[in-house]
């Protein structure tokens, strides 16, 4: 228990130091124009661990921060927020079923909650830029499995399903 | 009644709060340009700056070497076009003399690195390490090598945000060279852009080019945009739809200039 709670704490520290670092150099964690959205790896861990409550405002808090701090488009200030808030929204409904997973069913699951995110959210973003098809390959995809991939390392140290099935 | 309403806010608090954050949610994204967003993202640049600066600046130095090579054999080309074209500017003043006309455009171009390039492609937003400090102000105009790039929407001590002409919302009063008709050119998709609604009694081929038209408040006139490559007509065989490609590659900026003064 006591070791959960310390994994807990360090996987924030070690988010918070990622977010800082990919806030002021954002381009240098970019391949090929692609970025891992460490806020969504946050946000699904607390939503893991903290109550509810917390993790909605806590998402929608993110989202307004990445909107500020990450700026894409003048357009689309608040869409962060908004799909944001949404899907953790869904993530703790269904919350119940995702504890009673564990490894490679419980990865699934979270490799699929970032891609409806970035489905969403770059359905939104580059409508009328791109077509879906191209949205899907050139940006979802990667942009999933990128931040999948650090969610990954993350879980790996600080494993995650663990508490989860308590 | 008040303690049912207790019991609902209670037993349903995190769908009011998901209701709620939606809500202001939908609010911001159909705000365009708020200025308080844009003050905290200038605030944000000036704060980071020192940090970012020397890695960019790290990042784009081999870039310069190889580009700088280049640039010299441009120089002497260029320098043989120069020289033709100060007999034919001096040449062009006496006759405007002649005429009573007085240029009146003047800048002042002040070299930029662009610290932050939007988290996404397609970002129609820069910020540019240069601010109030360096006399930059809302609306200067910023190109690079190629062409027009955007405007200067909100400026900090340090740092300022540009807005992109690739900005899906931008419209620039254009002039379509040597025919010298003016049209409205907005973003299309990718690196190209369409103007609309150019009469079909105007001759327009593929390859002529487009510049700023000087009729805006804030675009001043002549510098370039961009090359057609496509006039086809309308539903209404009337007016023509014309679709070219930006002379800027958005994607691959690096360094760009701010123009102070606009030339008014």
């Amino acid at each position: 228990m006591e070791n959960n709670k310390k994994n807990t704490l360090i996987s924030y520290i070690v988010l918070v130091i990622l977010f800082v670092i990919g806030m002021i150099f954002n381009d240098f964690i970019g391949i090929a124009g692609i970025h891992p959205d460490i806020l969504l790896i946050f946000l699904i861990i607390l939503a893991m661990n903290e109550r509810p409550v917390f993790v909605i405002i806590a998402a929608f808090v993110f989202g307004i921060l990445q909107d500020i701090v990450y700026p894409g488009s003048l357009h689309f200030w608040g869409l962060s927020s908004l799909i944001k808030t949404l899907l953790i929204y869904v993530l703790l409904k269904m919350l119940p079923l995702v504890r009673r997973m564990r490894g490679v069913a419980f990865h699934v699951s979270m490799f699929g909650t970032m891609f409806v995110y970035y489905l969403l959210y770059n359905l939104l973003y580059y409508s009328g830029f791109a077509k879906p098809f191209v949205i899907l390959y050139r940006y979802t995809l990667p942009e999933t499995a990128y931040t999948f991939l650090i969610f990954l390392v993350l879980s790996a140290i600080f494993p995650l399903y663990q508490k989860t099935n308590r | 009644m008040l303690s049912k309403l207790y019991d609902f806010i209670i037993s349903k608090h995190l769908e009011i709060l998901t209701v709620i954050f939606i809500g202001i949610s939908l609010f911001l994204l159909s705000q365009t340009e708020n200025h308080t967003v844009l003050a905290v993202q200038t605030k944000w640049q000036d704060i980071t700056l020192f940090i970012k600066k020397p890695f960019v600046e790290q990042q784009y130095r081999r870039m310069v070497l190889d580009e700088n090579k280049q640039l010299r054999m441009e120089v002497f080309r260029l320098n043989k076009e120069v020289s033709r074209l100060q007999n034919l500017s001096s040449e062009n003043e006496r006759l405007r003399e002649l005429l009573g006309f007085r240029d009146t455009s003047h800048y002042e171009m002040l070299p930029a690195l662009i610290v932050y390039k939007g988290f996404k492609d397609g970002s129609d937003i820069i910020m540019l390490d240069k601010g109030k400090k360096d006399n930059v102000k809302k609306n200067d105009i910023i190109v690079d090598k190629n062409g027009l790039v955007g405007r200067v929407l909100s400026a900090g001590e340090r740092s300022c945000i540009v807005s992109m002409i690739i900005e899906p919302d931008v419209r620039v009063s254009a002039r379509i060279n040597p025919v010298r008709v003016y049209g409205i050119l907005k973003w299309h998709h990718g690196n190209t852009f369409i103007i609309d609604d150019i009469p079909v009694s105007f001759d327009i081929q593929p390859g002529w080019t487009v510049t700023t038209s000087g009729l805006s408040e804030v675009y001043p006139a002549d510098i370039p945009i961009g090359v057609i490559t496509e006039v086809s007509s309308s539903d209404n065989g009337f007016t023509y739809i014309i679709k070219g490609d930006y002379s800027v590659l958005f994607k691959n900026l690096h360094e760009v200039f701010i123009l102070s003064g606009n030339g008014k």
